[in-house]
């Protein structure tokens, strides 16, 4: 099991974690990446994604992380995972329905701007995932 | 030019002596005078007082208009700093609540663009339920705010005409069925018959129906809400009762304020809702009530004039 003192155990390739509180979109995410062929895991919020990160439940090749949410938001749940070695290595695609860009700067890879582009987050995930993978395809 | 006789001289040195004595006393009086007799000095020493006061009155006032300016304009300062922070929450939540179901319906469009021909219809079925229930979000999302827009700028236009309030309660009810039955709801009516109002039906009716949506919201899974309507001479009085949290005593004058949901963290929607009915309900010469002790349900209450 991952834990922030032992060694990382690589990421399963094009296993994307989903953390979202809005259900509906949530599952709708689930439902494109699984029809793009990749595996998806939902969450609900930081500490649930926190728990299934920790406890090894998941190795994601990318996280697609809300900024709003009850709980544990998008940038605290960043700086958890920032602050536990095991975890840090995994890039983070933040999404927000936020006006101001700013407010979200420096607490993702990757920004993903809501309503959601379905060709942008595609491209995204593409691409962080191949990277994680180590090669070129997923 | 005989010698003067200096003892002739006496008498004239005594006389003038004296009468320089007098001019001396004289003098020295004025000068005393000068120096703080009350009765000289007091008329003019009250009049410099009366000026000098008059001016510090003057620079007084001038201060305090400057500093009550400076406190209006503090004043108006920190209400437009509130009002620009509390505009662009409301921007900042209207564009969450609008952004997140535009998404889910793009996401779903682009799943069911991804089915193939042989794809089981009950997943593709699933998907149009998802987009469709997206899009009505919205769809109430944008009403409430043109609804709300329309109430703030006087033009909330009622076409009123006879109904019968209890048939639309009923229908009313009816049409939330479905909706409390997945919830495990019982919808309870005590609704007394015919009961006849000048109204807008289709305000009305919107205007019950965000109470109702309420209720079912706030109800425990298995609860019960009762509708109910009858006489209340000369007025009609509707009642939806519910058994959710209620409402504690300092919150009840909230609910019906406009965006009473922004502040809370856990909230599902604007706060629009009870805002529109009671705008609504007192555009009709009506008035919308909140009864309620916490633990123990709510009941919103609308009184409506009757004919």
């Amino acid at each position: 099991m991952a834990s922030a003192t032992q060694v990382r155990v690589a990421p399963e390739r094009h296993l994307v974690l989903v953390v979202e509180d809005d259900g509906a979109l949530r599952e709708a995410i689930v439902a494109l990446l699984e029809a793009e062929g990749y595996r998806a895991v939902g969450v609900g919020d930081g500490a649930e994604a926190l728990e299934a990160l920790r406890t090894g439940r998941v190795h994601p090749c990318l996280i697609l992380l809300d900024l709003m949410m009850p709980r544990t938001d998008g940038k605290q749940f960043r700086s958890e995972q920032l602050g536990d070695r095991a975890l840090a290595v995994i890039p983070v695609v933040m999404m927000s329905a936020a006006v101001n860009r700013p407010q979200v700067n420096g607490h993702g890879d990757a920004f993903l701007p809501k309503p959601i582009d379905v060709a942008r987050m595609l491209a995204l995930v593409e691409t962080h995932c191949a990277l994680a993978a180590g090669d070129g395809h997923r | 030019m005989p010698e003067p006789d200096i003892a002739a001289l006496v008498p004239d040195r005594a006389q003038t002596d004296e009468h320089l004595a007098e001019e001396r006393a004289t003098t020295d009086e004025t000068i005393r005078n000068r120096d703080g007799d009350p009765a000289v000095l007091e008329p003019e020493r009250a009049e410099t007082d009366a000026s000098l006061d008059a001016e510090r009155e003057r620079a007084d006032e001038t201060i305090d208009r400057v500093r009550e300016r400076l406190a209006e304009e503090r004043a108006a300062h920190v209400a437009t700093k509130a009002a620009l922070s509390s505009r662009d929450d409301f921007l900042a939540i209207v564009s969450h609540d609008l952004r997140n179901p535009l998404s889910i319906i793009t996401l779903n469009a682009a799943v069911l663009r991804r089915c193939d021909p042989t794809a089981d219809p009950a997943q593709v079925a699933r998907l149009g339920e998802r987009i469709d229930r997206a899009a009505t979000a919205m769809m109430r999302l944008v009403n409430d705010l043109l609804d709300m827009a329309r109430i703030e700028e006087g033009r909330l236009q009622l076409q009123r005409a006879s109904h019968d309030v209890s048939a639309l309660v009923l229908e009313l009810v009816d049409t939330h069925r479905p909706l409390a039955a997945t919830k495990g709801i019982t919808l309870e009516t005590d609704v007394a018959p015919a009961l006849a109002a000048d109204v807008d039906a289709h305000r009305l009716t919107q205007a019950l129906a965000n109470v109702l949506d309420n209720a079912l919201k706030f109800s425990p899974q298995g609860g019960r809400i009762v509708v109910a309507a009858s006489h209340a001479s000369p007025d009609l009085r509707i009642a939806i009762r519910d058994e959710g949290p209620g409402i504690p005593p300092e919150q009840q004058g909230e609910v019906f304020e406009r965006l009473s949901q922004l502040q809370n963290e856990n909230r599902s929607g604007l706060g629009l809702g009870l805002y529109i009915s009671r705008s609504i309900v007192e555009a009709h010469g009506g008035r919308m009530t909140v009864e309620s002790v916490p633990g123990h349900g709510a009941t919103i209450v609308v009184t409506l004039p009757g004919r």
